[in-house]
């Protein structure tokens, strides 16, 4: 043995020496120590405001800088593994170390070991450099067992496997530029093809796997990553193994080949022990879920009572914890049995009322009380369950689609793992949907929304954590002195969390409310220095956020106490269709991410140093109330669904349930958050459409019904919901106006405080008040709405002097060209004007075939109209028309023409012998298309969403084919799209977009072409004069016609005046063109 | 101490039959193995430093079955390929160094010691930092037989090693190799440069087309040469002739005419005069012969 390890030294020396005089690798090392400098450099001195991620969770900086390097040396290591394979057979000198009584083990496994040897050697100076930089700044702490750790999991397996496979595909193709190519395409497939697929299995990098490590839990996954990384560690010691007897030397001793095959075959044992563990742990997950949710199913119907009263007591363990829930409820049916819910993972030891030990049945996660007794509805009982143990996490979010639970949860580059609770020596964090005590009814149910029935009960919780945690709940917790803890909140909640670890609390009281920060230990540094010097004007700053989203949302705080609680950046939850509410928030309390990871507004400090850096401002105290005001705005903005407290204001104190329609509180609330999504310009180029205008098509497609349960359009269910609020509400909204709809909404509600309110009576009230059918609107909620389609003509905007008196007066035609009756939302931005005036935002009802004059008079300029069709067959939903450009003047009294009008449909007042043909219409504009060959341009042409007809485009990368998209720029009778393609610059191009107008009658015409001028053309760099390209054709006439992008104006531009005889003109626009993208609309002929 | 081969067969997969039932046994001492290109000396070399396996046949190299106990046959081995001129980027000492590793030389200071005072004997002390691919020919074929030599073996292999070496060059490695036989070892050297064998082995073979075609001592050789070398003083028109009927070792031109040196059992119709065969005499006297022995089968 001594000569074994003593040989494989002798070896592995020499041939690292020769790695280390490799050009190649000195290239690479440096290049890898320089780029991993730099960006340590970067992250340590924050240059970037995003790199917060780098530093306040530690361990960041080993497991970036691990990324980085490890991408990088797994793809060398195939070079330079495979290469002393190549250098053996290639320098006829080898054969001198073959004759030496070394064996082929002792041979094989020391060039291995010489390369890994060096590779940990650069790991060590990268490591090394990452450690010096961490010191030199202030806020880097240096977690010593993130290094120690990264370097197990993530480089060693690694190296290990993709050497040993390097070496083990040399020895069987015998040819380096075989192997080489093969591997990198292998590499290839496992980032960009397979990367998270199947469970991470393929991730041998562990680039994609969950491996961040929390201040507060460590590894909650450890398990997973152990195995995992074993799969990889095993698999390339079967390699290497194998190695041995596949070497072309003849072996010292006969017999020593099968040593090694045996020994192969056991690490390929283990290898694949390992993945079938990995693989395994995560579908038995899977099933495990479809059986709960069978099991919700089978029990969803059976007798339920609802609890008023709960009073759990905790008694925290190691990795579990005790606990008895004493719970007084009323029995909705008569039954004898009722049905209860707890977390499968928790054993029942018992079930009492007073002292009579109740029989009780447990199948899974369902707990069925025996009470020996009918119980007569309305009936009140007492009972209490004595169970513990640890939870099973996978019977949370048995609603989410597995694929989105699977789905990887990253920040950067870093992955982190996903967890819905945790149970440690150190931590405890429990939600309600963990379901940590029995809570009334089945979990999530797919059959019946009867599951989702949600009451308010009062909870007394009595907690004995583990020595020295604190444990953070609902309700102020009173240290009762003999280590446990007691919390009361003061009102009904429908569930309630707990949370306990090294929790330090900084709170202070403003107008009667508490306001806390609960940090672990430690980890105040990065919220709470840096305000020092404004501690005294804190308070007043959050109490005008919180009266600021109050006002925004008509509805006051309704808690005592507003606490922030810090919890393991592994803590992830998920939208659900029936709630905006995430587990992230709860009553008085928002869950948020340790250190404030992923939230750079949270680095305070770093954040005041940035703001003096880009305002110039010196007020340090002004910085730091900014800083402060961008924190606490985190939880007050609603695009930050995850942490908004909106539900705070309304979920937690209102609950709007149906028995048919588990959306319901969700509806209501999307109508009050007012939530219809702006015209995002950004967004549109991306994809091409919004999300509401998506959600529109959708509606249009399937019912109401059908979209909820529908796992394929998950991400769209806001917009799904919003539109379908809007649509709910708007015939009440236009009987009454859409001000005193909404008060008569804030006001029902507002009576049901810590009530449960029926939707149906809730909408039947608001009918009654708004003197409008509401609730048959739920009804149409069975099938696809029926789009209704509108064209808008151009506002006209004339200024009338009547009588001296100065008067604007704008005037549109909205023309419903459907059988069915609709509703358009018209918004007016007038200079000066109250935005409390009805009329700049109004709802209109355009009845089908029919068209609608709009006519509103203004004393002050109009700057914008907005039209949103809602939902509708328009493309795109909200159209922003400029008013403020072309004012014509008139002095006339005002008149009874200055109102809204109905018109019929084809009221037209078109000009007569003028043809538009739009890129919309199917029959007369085609395009060429040929299809995209080769794998990179196919790649670099996916589109995001392929779900729709319109995609987005982006002008650096515009698409290799012509790609639909929309903009309200564009032209468009509904829907206002145009064709995009990328240019070239060959002659002649090889795209065309081809218009056929039909000619009336033979005639002199004026040809126009409808622009769309992208600043990103307009304002080129290099500012040339580009230019579209056409081919007009008639008759037997074929002339070349061009549009100066430089000159080209928004709108129609003419191409000529031309003589067409024959019947038809066809246009053709070739992708031949210098500016980036050429993009295809509509075409007009019009007669002189 | 010898090495017995008996009924060494080597097949290659494309069907070349390399070596064919060889039969030879190789005492203590400088033994030459002697042959034209291409006679199979290099794949019997290979088998007997284990680098190739036989198709047949035994070795037995010190007592040890090279078969069976390659790992002890190989303790006891120094080689030096015929090929010797690519190495990995190593500096003189640490090519040397890593070999004596590899051969078991474990104690760091004896090792030193001894690679030293090896590149001292081979004349390469002063170039022991030099990469070894930057060394010149002789010097690579010095470090060559360093290596072979590092660990004392007692069974030493040199294949073609003066091949592209100049004359001086030659001989320094011949006197090198001399003095290691000094020692109870077996020096097996192959080539087919007659002259690196005539002056220092004892005992040789001579190989062609696969097969062992004598043994014994280079004496023995030149005996049966004796009497078969002629000299010739022919004029230019009869060179071709002479050329076409008997193999010429050398042509010398002498006035008008030239001396010709001939292998021959008699010269007819020329004034032949006999002279003392040398061992290049005797190899091109027995490879003719046997040649045609050969093709007359």
């Amino acid at each position: 043995m001594i000569e074994f390890i003593r040989n494989i030294r002798h070896v592995s020396k020499y041939e690292s020496k020769l790695l280390f005089r490799s050009w190649f690798f000195r290239i690479f090392a440096v290049l890898a120590i320089a780029v991993i400098t730099v960006f340590d450099i970067a992250a340590v001195l924050q240059t970037g405001i995003n790199m917060s991620k780098f530093i306040v969770i530690p361990s960041n900086i080993p497991y970036s800088n691990m990324l980085l390097l490890n991408t990088a040396q797994a793809i060398i290591a195939i070079f330079l593994a495979s290469d002393f394979l190549k250098r053996d057979k290639k320098l006829d000198t080898s054969e001198i170390f073959y004759v030496r009584p070394l064996s082929n083990a002792e041979y094989v496994f020391g060039k291995i070991w010489g390369n890994l040897r060096i590779f940990f050697i650069l790991n060590l100076i990268v490591f090394a450099i990452s450690i010096t930089a961490s010191t030199a700044s202030e806020d880097a702490v240096i977690d010593w067992g993130a290094y120690v750790f990264y370097f197990l999991t993530v480089s060693i397996p690694t190296l290990v496997y993709i050497i040993g496979l390097s070496v083990v595909l040399m020895l069987i193709f015998r040819n380096q530029a075989v192997t080489f190519v093969l591997l990198l395409g292998y590499i290839g497939a496992t980032v960009f093809y397979l990367s998270d697929k199947f469970y991470y299995l393929f991730d041998y990098m562990a680039y994609f796997l969950p491996l961040m490590k929390s201040t507060v839990v460590g590894f909650p996954n450890l398990e997973e990553i152990a195995v995992h990384r074993s799969i990889y560690l095993f698999a390339g010691l079967t390699c290497i193994f194998a190695t041995v007897p596949l070497f072309g030397r003849l072996p010292n001793s006969t017999k020593g080949h099968y040593i090694w095959i045996t020994v192969s075959l056991c690490t390929f044992s283990v290898c694949i022990g390992a993945g079938y563990r990995h693989v395994g742990r995560i579908l038995r997950q899977n099933e495990n879920r479809l059986s709960y949710i069978q099991i919700n199913n089978k029990y969803v119907h059976t007798p339920k009572m609802t609890v008023e009263q709960y009073g759990i007591s905790l008694k925290q363990d190691r990795e579990t914890f005790a606990s008895e829930t004493r719970m007084t409820g009323t029995a909705l049916s008569t039954s004898q049995v009722f049905t209860f819910c707890l977390n499968p993972g928790l054993k029942i030891d018992a079930v009492k009322s007073g002292d009579r030990t109740l029989d009780f049945k447990r199948d899974r996660q369902i707990l069925l009380v025996d009470f020996g007794r009918e119980i007569h509805a309305g009936d009140t009982v007492s009972l209490s369950v004595t169970y513990g143990g640890r939870l099973d996490n996978s019977f949370c979010y048995l609603d989410i689609p597995e694929k989105e639970l699977n789905e990887r949860n990253t920040a950067d580059i870093f992955s982190i793992d996903k967890q819905y609770s945790f149970q440690t020596e150190s931590y405890m964090l429990l939600t309600p949907e963990t379901y940590w005590y029995p809570r009334p009814g089945t979990g999530y149910s797919d059959e019946s929304p009867d599951w989702q029935q949600t009451y308010f009960s009062r909870f007394s919780l009595n907690v004995t954590p583990l020595p020295g945690l604190v444990p953070v709940s609902q309700g102020e917790g009173t240290d009762s002195g003999d280590g446990s803890y007691m919390f009361r909140p003061e009102y009904p909640a429908q569930a309630i969390s707990l949370a306990a670890g090294k929790y330090r609390r900084k709170s202070f009281v403003r107008d009667s409310i508490r306001y806390s920060v609960w940090h672990i230990e430690g980890n105040d540094g990065f919220y709470a220095t840096a305000l020092d010097s404004i501690r005294d004007t804190i308070p007043a700053i959050v109490q005008e956020m919180k009266e600021d989203i109050e006002r925004r949302y008509r509805f006051d705080y309704p808690f005592k106490r507003f606490s922030i609680v810090e919890v393991p950046v592994q803590f992830s939850c998920y939208p659900r269709a029936w709630s905006l509410a995430q587990e992230t928030v709860q009553p008085e309390t928002v869950f948020f991410p340790e250190r404030g990871f992923g939230f750079y507004q949270m680095y305070v400090k770093k954040m005041i140093v940035y703001m003096q850096k880009w305002q110039r401002e010196d007020d340090i105290k002004d910085l730091q109330m900014q800083a402060l005001r961008n924190a606490v705005w985190t939880f007050a903005n609603p695009s930050l669904d995850r942490y908004f407290i909106f539900p705070q204001l309304f979920n937690f104190r209102y609950n709007i349930y149906s028995a048919d329609w588990p959306v319901a509180n969700r509806l209501v609330e999307a109508y009050m958050q007012n939530s219809l999504e702006e015209n995002n310009r950004w967004k549109r180029r991306e994809e091409g459409i919004s999300d509401s205008e998506k959600a529109s098509i959708l509606l249009g497609q399937y019912a109401f019904k059908d979209l909820l349960a529908d796992a394929e359009h998950r991400d769209l269910i806001h917009n799904i919901v919003g539109l379908k609020a809007f649509q709910l509400f708007a015939p009440a909204e236009l009987n009454i106006g859409v001000g005193a709809f909404r008060d008569s909404l804030y006001s029902t509600v507002g009576k049901h405080t810590f009530r449960n309110i029926r939707l149906e009576n809730l909408l039947d009230t608001l009918g009654r008040m708004s003197k409008t059918d509401i609730l048959s609107g739920l009804t149409a909620w069975n099938d696809p709405v029926k789009l209704p389609v509108y064209s808008i003509r151009e506002p006209e905007v004339v200024n009338v002097n009547d009588r001296g008196a100065d008067f604007f007066t704008v005037n549109t035609v909205i023309s419903n060209h459907s059988d069915y009756d609709g509703i358009v939302h018209v918004a007016m931005n007038v200079e000066g004007a109250d935005y409390g005036d009805p009329k700049t935002g109004r709802k209109i009802m355009i009845p089908a075939r029919r068209s609608v004059r709009l006519v509103s008079v203004w004393d002050n300029t109009p700057v914008f109209m907005n039209i949103n069709t809602m939902i509708s067959g328009n493309l795109p939903m909200l159209v922003n028309i400029p008013l403020n450009t072309d004012i014509r003047r008139e002095v006339r009294p005002l008149s009874e023409k200055d109102e809204d009008t109905v018109l019929p449909e084809d009221w037209s007042d078109s000009v007569p012998d003028e043809v538009t043909v739009d890129n919309e219409d199917s029959l007369l504009f085609t395009v060429s298309q040929k299809p995209v060959t080769g794998l990179l341009p196919k790649l670099l042409d996916r589109a995001n969403d392929s779900r729709f007809k319109y995609a987005g485009f982006r002008w650096w990368n515009p698409p290799l084919q012509w790609t639909a998209t929309t903009d309200d720029r564009y032209y468009g009778k509904y829907i206002r799209s145009a064709c995009v393609v990328r240019s070239v610059r060959n002659e002649g191009g090889n795209k065309t977009a081809t218009w056929k107008i039909p000619v009336p009658s033979p005639g002199q015409y004026e040809l126009y072409f409808y622009m769309t001028v992208y600043d990103e053309i307009k304002n080129h760099w290099q500012n040339k004069d580009f230019e579209y390209r056409f081919r007009v054709a008639y008759g037997d006439e074929t002339e070349d016609a061009y549009i100066s992008l430089s000159k080209a104006k928004d709108g129609w531009e003419r191409l000529g005046v031309y003589y067409f005889a024959s019947d038809t003109v066809s246009v053709t626009l070739s992708n031949e063109c210098r500016a980036r993208f050429v993009i295809a609309d509509a075409v007009k002929i019009v007669k002189r | 101490m010898s090495i017995l081969i008996k009924n060494l067969n080597k097949v290659y997969p494309n069907g070349n039959r390399a070596l064919k039932d060889i039969n030879l046994e190789i005492p203590a001492g400088m033994f030459g193995l002697l042959g034209p290109n291409g006679a199979g000396k290099s794949t019997l070399m290979r088998i007997l430093v284990a680098l190739l396996e036989p198709s047949s046949g035994e070795v037995s190299v010190f007592g040890y079955n090279l078969l069976k106990k390659r790992k002890e046959v190989r303790r006891i081995l120094g080689y030096l390929p015929q090929d010797f001129r690519f190495f990995a980027g190593y500096r003189t000492h640490e090519f040397l160094d890593y070999a004596a590793r590899l051969s078991g030389m474990t104690g760091a200071r004896k090792r030193k010691q001894a690679v030293d005072a090896m590149l001292e004997n081979v004349g390469l002390f002063d170039a022991r930092e030099r990469y070894a691919n930057k060394l010149s020919g002789g010097m690579k074929r010095r470090l060559g037989i360093a290596q072979a030599l590092i660990h004392n073996p007692k069974v030493i292999v040199v294949d073609e090693p003066t091949s592209g070496l100049d004359p001086e060059e030659r001989i320094k490695f011949r006197n090198l190799l001399s003095e290691v036989s000094g020692n109870d070892a077996i020096i097996i050297l192959s080539t087919h440069i007659v002259g690196d064998i005539s002056s220092t082995c004892k005992r040789m073979a001579l190989m062609n087309s696969g097969e062992i075609s004598f043994v014994g001592a280079p004496e023995e050789m030149l005996r049966r040469a004796e009497g078969k070398v002629w000299r010739i003083r022919v004029s230019g028109d009869e060179l071709t002739e002479i050329g076409n009927r008997y193999p010429v070792i050398s042509t010398i031109p002498s006035g008008m005419s030239w001396d010709v040196q001939v292998v021959a059992d008699e010269v007819e119709g020329y004034d032949a005069e006999p002279c003392p065969p040398n061992l290049e005499h005797a190899y091109v006297y027995y490879m003719e012969n046997n040649l045609n022995l050969w093709t007359e089968d």
